[in-house]
Order: C-alpha cells, then structure tokens, then sequence
C-alpha cells in the first residue's frame, strides 16, 4: 500500500511539475499525434477499401468465371455454357421454378475523373431477369430502375461523386449513341455502388460482347455450393470455375491490400521510430532537468522504482495524449470521406477498431520511450544530485 | 573555425547518448524523406523521358481495332508510323503472380521500347521469345532461356487452350521509361497464335507523329476520322496516358506520401527541440565559454556546428538507406505501378538543405538565452 502510494505521489510530483517543461512535453504529444494519425489515414484507405470489396460479396451467392479468369472481366462463359450452369443442382429456384442466376457483363466505359479531368474508366455492370432475387441489397433510391429492353441505365450512389457525366439525367455515351441515367441505385455501401448498370441482353447487343464475363448464382441451403461444384467440374462441356462469391471478393481485395498495407506500416514504422527517438531524448532531458527534484524525493525515502514508475507514467500519458489527439485528427480530416482507386469509389472509414490500434501505438511509443530515461532516473546517484545545480 | 573542431568533438562524444539519439533519428527522418521525395521525383522523371512522339490508339468501346484501320491512321497527315500492339495478361505458375507481356511489331513504331536492331531480328527466328527486365525476371522467377507459359483467358487462341509458351531470350537491364519492369513479346507470335477470325484484330495501335508539338491535334482528328465507324477510337498522347495511369494507381500513395511528409517535418521538430534542450542544460558551459574571453557569435557558431554535425550526418545516412531501400521498392511493392525513388540531385540538395535548417533551428529555440547569457548570474548558480 504505501509503494503504491509511493508511486502515485511521484507521478503526481511529476505531472505537477509538468507545466515547467510544457513545450517539451506538447512537442513529444504533437509527435505521437503526427505518427497516429498518419498510421491511421493510411490504414483507412486500405481497410476501407478492402471493406467495400467485401461487403460485394455474399456467402448465399456462388460466382462463377471462366477456367483461368481470376477477376470478373477476363475471360469469357459463351451463352451455351450459361445454359449449362442454370440447369445445374444447388442453385436456388423462384416461385416459379426459375433458376436464381444470371449471366453478367462486366466491361470499362470511358470517362473523365472529377479529380484530375483525365480519363478514367467506369465498370458498366448488366444485369439479368433475376437480378432483383439474386441481389437483394439493389434499391433504387432516386429515379427509377431502367426497364429492361430500353436504353437506359442506372448508377450507383458513389460514382457521380468522382466521374462526370454519369449522374441522373445525364447522358452516357454508348457505342449506338447517348443512353440517359434514369436512377441512382444503393447496394450495400461496396465497389458494385461505382459501377453503371443497364440489361443484359442489350448490352450484349449494343457492346458487341460474344459471351458472358460471369455468371452469379443463389445458393440452394448449405450443400449448394458443394453440389454446383461437383456437377460443373465434371461436365466436359464447362471449362469453368465456381467459388463463393464472399471467397471470390476477399482474394480479389488481398491482392491489392497486402501491398497497401506494406506501404502503411512500412512508412508508419519509420515514421514512429523517429517520434520514438526524439522522445527518448527529451524525456532524458526531462530527467537531467529535474536532477534535484529526484534526488530530493530519493532522499526523502522515496524508493528507485516509484522514481522511475513516475518517469515511465508521464512519457506514457503524454504519448497516450497524442495518440488521442492523432486519432481525432484522422477521423476528423478522413472519417466519411470518398476516395477513388481505379474504378472503385469509397467513403474512408476511421473505424473504432482503427482508433484502438492508433493509441496501441501511441502506449508503444509511450512505453519504449519512457524505459531508458526511468532507469536512468532511478540510477541517479543521490548526493551528486542533490549538489546539482 | 579550426579551434572550434576539438571543442564541438568533445560536446557531442561526452554526451554519446544523446548525440546518437539524435543521430538516429535524423537518420530516420531522411529516410524517409529520401524516399518520399525520391518516389515523386522517380514519377516527375518517368514523365519527363516519355517519348513525345508516340500517340496510343485504342477502342473507345470494349472491341477490337482491325488491321485496316492501322492502315488509315499511317496514311493520316503527320504520322510517321503505325504499329499494332497486343497484350497477354494472365498468371504465371502461381493465380497471384500476374503476368503480362507486351507484344510489339517493328522497330519505327515502337521507339519506345530499349530494344537494339540485333534483339528485334532476334524474333525473325524465334517468334515465341521475350526480352524481360530484371525486376520482372524475379518477379517471376526465370532467366534466360527458360521456356515457361502464361494462362491467360482472356485472348483466345487458335487451339483452344489457355497457354502462351515464351522462351527468355533476355534478360535486359530496366530502364525508368518502364516503372516496375517489362516484358516485350513479338506481336507476330500474338497475331498468328489467334484463332483465324482475330487475326485482323490488334489491341491497339501505336502511332508515332513527325511532329511531337502536334500530337495532340493528330490524336483528335485520329478518334473525328472514326467517330462515325463501327469501331470509334480513343486517341492521347503516351505522355497523358502515363499521367492517367499514376493518378489512378497511386492517388491512395500520392496522399499518404503528402501525410507523411508532415510527419516527417514533426520528427525533425522533435528533434531540433530535443538539441535545443541540450543547449539550454548547458548554458553554464556556454558562460564559462564567454567568460573566458569567446564572443556571442562564436558561442553561436559553436552550437550551431554542434547541431549541424549529427544533422547533416543523420542526412547522409538516411538518404544512404533510401538508396538501399529504393533498389527493392518495385520488386517490394510490385502492382502499386511505384517508380524506384530517384535520389536526384534536387532531392539531396533538398535533403541538405533541410538538415541545415534543422540544425539552425535548434540554434535559434534557445537563441534568446544564449544571447542574453546573464553570464554571472549563471555561474553562480542563480540562474
């Protein structure tokens, strides 16, 4: 008991005596701040991003590509195959006894970026006859859906706030002339919310597209997926692949976030060891300054560890103060803002989870940072501090 | 100034601690700053050698472009020359090694590929060869003469299957025209491997203009000349094409790189203070100094060379490690389209020049109280 009371009064001899020494201390706080929030901005693209592919993607649905394709958009399923795969075992089935599937385009269109003026591609998505079954997230929240058969199309939420000329009532220009935007659709905040969509068969038409670029299907229960499989990798016919479609978005998403999440660490450690070090420093200097200070309380019989406890606790509230202070900034310059990477568009999220993992940091940096200084406190030979001047 | 060099000598080794504290994260900080810098001067430099002359010419809409039209464009007014391209996309041996190589025709069209005549006759007798660069060499994991295939689904072949067999014919040094390597094939080998009816189809065209001023107008009135055709292009500049590209490869890193670089400024604050307390601990020093007959200014130039030393040798080495660093950054972070830093004489001269400010600030913190020295009061301890 009376350590541990030993210890707090050190720490609040030391926190008292902060005011003396407040420009060394906000510059270890504003450091801490910088290293935080830059983790944090980084990370809240790359997780964000990540997110948004995923959430495309549902376990109740299979997708299924050409042998070879690894993304939507390379390679080819001809309408003969199509055929083939909808009559197949394990996919749901309507009212009607119609299979839940469709056959699916998935092509670039050109258009200038909001951003820089430059060209930019647009996916441009078709849907099929039972597009509204087998995507339940799809809702129409401005306008109106296209009828199918007609020239038009509709555009997801994101889209308008990074393309020009893809909003609701504009014009896009197709191979057979202008086709107007006549609804804004939402699905579930993913990458499918960027894309332009129109009907299938038109678009096969009018894109001169031979055959399909994918064919997504609803799974019939729990065996769905493993019966589909089994009849589609022994039929000759097929030279196709199947995979849940959550799998499917989840590989697609690491691809590219591994290696933005290298680039975030990466740059985030170098940029924290920095911070680190120059903390060391200055919370030497905090002990050096404070020489008699410390050597009176160890005369007075405080004991090394409450002295060195007291050093480690303010280089850690401090960092931990940045750290709060680095996370607010992040959130505040990056919390729900819309950011593009290639055709994606996507609202960057500074998550509670992403805040936690900043002030994990910041304790860290805190803690590293305060260990050599409070050994250095407690080694302080008494008498020789107490002369200091 | 000599007689100073023994004094700032003794200052920084009696306080190795600090010194190397402060010496390390200099470093850090123009490690950083190295990279940072040298990844946009890497990208200004890749902008700057982009060969003016070459107009790309591709489908407006998903679809081929066909050998007649490559024609009509060579005999449009300021063209010297039309190639036709095609590329083969697809993996090699491992879904998550993506490959790519780009199959050119002639030497005229394509002046911006580091081939010599002797490696574009090359492919008279071995239609089915690459010349890849080193960076893409490990990506992949060949060298020369090895034969290997890449699955591709997305361009059909004549037999039906899905593999394109090349054999390395080389493996070429990189060049910065081509950021995070290449890979040229023969657009013979892509033509003919093509099942009958894609033979007249070329992914694209490369048209190179006499006149590089003009480029522009040639790739306007190339998309007016088959606006109304079946088949309307979309024609630019390689430069614009370029800049497009890294925009939208890189806007997430263009971003970052700005955030970082103010945390990079934060460190060397932080250690620019951490000097300037050094400095304030030891104004009775800096009394005794005066007190024995050194001016203001010396005192000054003291600290200020005491500052500078681990500065500008924290600058020296943490650029060292960008160095060190920049080799690996398009092998280590292949896809993200990152050039390798370029560590150009701007950049180090930047990188210098930010060291000397540094070391000038953590003069002019405790500037006020060195100044001022109430040299009595100081050694008296009543300061």
């Amino acid at each position: 008991m009376i350590f541990l009371r030993s210890c707090l009064a050190a720490v609040w001899l030391n926190l008292v005596s902060l005011k003396k020494r407040v420009w060394a201390s906000l510059v270890i706080v504003a450091g801490v701040a910088c290293v935080v929030a830059v983790l944090l901005s980084m990370l809240s693209v790359t997780l964000s991003l990540r997110h948004a592919w995923q959430r495309a993607g549902s376990p109740d649905r299979a997708i299924i590509l050409a042998a070879g394709a690894q993304a939507e958009g390379n390679g080819t399923i001809s309408a003969a195959q199509v055929a083939i795969i909808k009559d197949g075992p394990g996919i749901a089935r309507d009212a009607k006894g119609r299979a839940i599937a469709d056959a699916e385009i998935l092509t670039g269109l050109d258009v200038r970026r909001r951003d820089t003026g430059g060209h930019g591609y647009i996916l441009l998505r078709s849907f099929g006859p039972t597009a509204m079954a087998l995507r339940p997230e799809f809702h129409i929240i401005a306008g109106r859906m296209y009828h199918p058969g007609k020239r038009e199309l509709v555009v997801g939420a994101e889209a308008p706030g990074q393309f020009l000329g893809v909003g609701l009532g504009d014009k896009v220009e197709m191979p057979d002339g202008p086709w107007p935007v006549v609804g804004v659709f939402r699905t579930n905040d993913d990458v499918v919310q960027s894309e332009l969509v129109a009907d299938t068969d038109l678009i096969r038409a009018v894109m001169r597209h031979p055959a399909y670029s994918s064919v997504i299907v609803r799974l019939a229960g729990e065996n769905g997926l493993a019966a589909l499989k089994r009849a589609i990798t022994t039929n000759p016919a097929l030279q196709v692949t199947v995979e849940r479609q959550s799998d499917y978005y989840n590989r697609r998403s690491a691809e590219f976030s591994d290696l933005n999440d290298k680039l975030s660490y990466g740059v985030s450690l170098l940029l924290g060891l920095g911070a680190l070090l120059a903390s060391v420093n200055i919370l030497y200097s905090a002990v050096t300054i404070r020489l008699v200070e410390i050597a009176t309380l160890r005369a007075l019989g405080f004991g090394a560890f409450p002295v060195a406890f007291a050093v480690a606790a303010e280089g850690l509230l401090l960092s931990l103060t940045g750290g709060v202070i680095g996370a607010a900034i992040a959130y505040d310059l990056f919390d729900g803002v819309q950011d593009i990477w290639y055709n994606n568009v996507f609202h960057l999220a500074v998550s509670p989870t992403l805040i936690a993992l900043g002030l994990v940091w910041a304790l860290l940096i805190g803690l590293l940072g305060g260990v050599l200084p409070a050994i250095h406190a407690a080694r302080l030979p008494v008498a020789e501090g107490l002369r200091a001047t | 100034m000599l007689k100073y060099l023994p004094l700032v000598w003794a200052a920084l080794v009696r306080r190795k601690l600090r010194t190397i504290l402060t010496l390390l994260s200099v470093t850090v900080a123009f490690t950083l700053f190295g990279t940072m810098m040298g990844t946009d001067a890497g990208f200004r430099r890749a902008e700057d050698i982009i060969n003016r002359k070459v107009v790309l010419v591709g489908a407006r809409f998903a679809d081929n472009l066909t050998d007649g039209m490559g024609q009509q464009i060579a005999a449009m007014p300021n063209v010297a020359a039309v190639s036709a391209g095609g590329s083969v996309f697809g993996y090699y041996r491992n879904p998550k090694t993506h490959a790519y190589v780009m199959m050119v025709d002639t030497a005229a069209g394509w002046p911006n590929v580091p081939l010599s005549p002797a490696q574009w006759s090359q492919w008279q007798t071995k239609r089915d060869g690459v010349f890849i660069s080193r960076i893409t060499a490990t990506q992949w994991g060949v060298k020369k003469g090895d034969v290997f295939n890449i699955v591709s689904s997305s361009i059909p072949r004549a037999d039906g299957g899905h593999a394109w067999q090349f054999e390395v014919l080389d493996v070429l040094d990189d060049t910065p025209y081509w950021p995070g390597g290449f890979s040229f094939g023969s657009y013979q080998y892509y033509k003919f491997s093509r099942p009958a009816a894609d033979q007249a189809k070329a992914g694209w065209f490369q048209a190179v203009v006499q006149d590089a001023a003009d480029a522009d107008n040639t790739a306007v009135a190339i998309d007016a000349r088959f606006a109304d055709s079946a088949i309307p292009t979309r024609s630019e500049p390689e430069v614009m094409t370029r800049n497009d590209a890294a925009t939208a490869a890189v806007n997430v890193a263009a971003v970052t790189r700005r955030v970082a670089l103010v945390g990079l400024f934060m460190i060397l604050l932080l250690t620019a203070h951490g000097m300037a307390q050094s400095v304030r601990e030891r104004l009775s020093e800096f009394a005794v100094l005066k007190t024995v007959g050194y001016s203001d200014a010396g005192v000054i130039a003291l600290v200020f060379a005491e500052a500078l030393a681990p500065a500008i040798l924290g600058a020296a080495l943490g650029l060292g490690a960008a160095a060190l660093l920049s080799e690996r950054i398009p092998a280590l972070l292949p896809g993200l389209g990152l050039p390798e830093p370029y560590l150009s004489p701007a950049v180090i001269g930047e990188a210098l020049t930010a060291a000397a400010l540094l070391a000038l600030l953590s003069v002019v913190l405790p500037g006020r109280s060195l100044k001022r020295l109430d040299v009595a009061a100081i050694l008296a301890g009543r300061s």
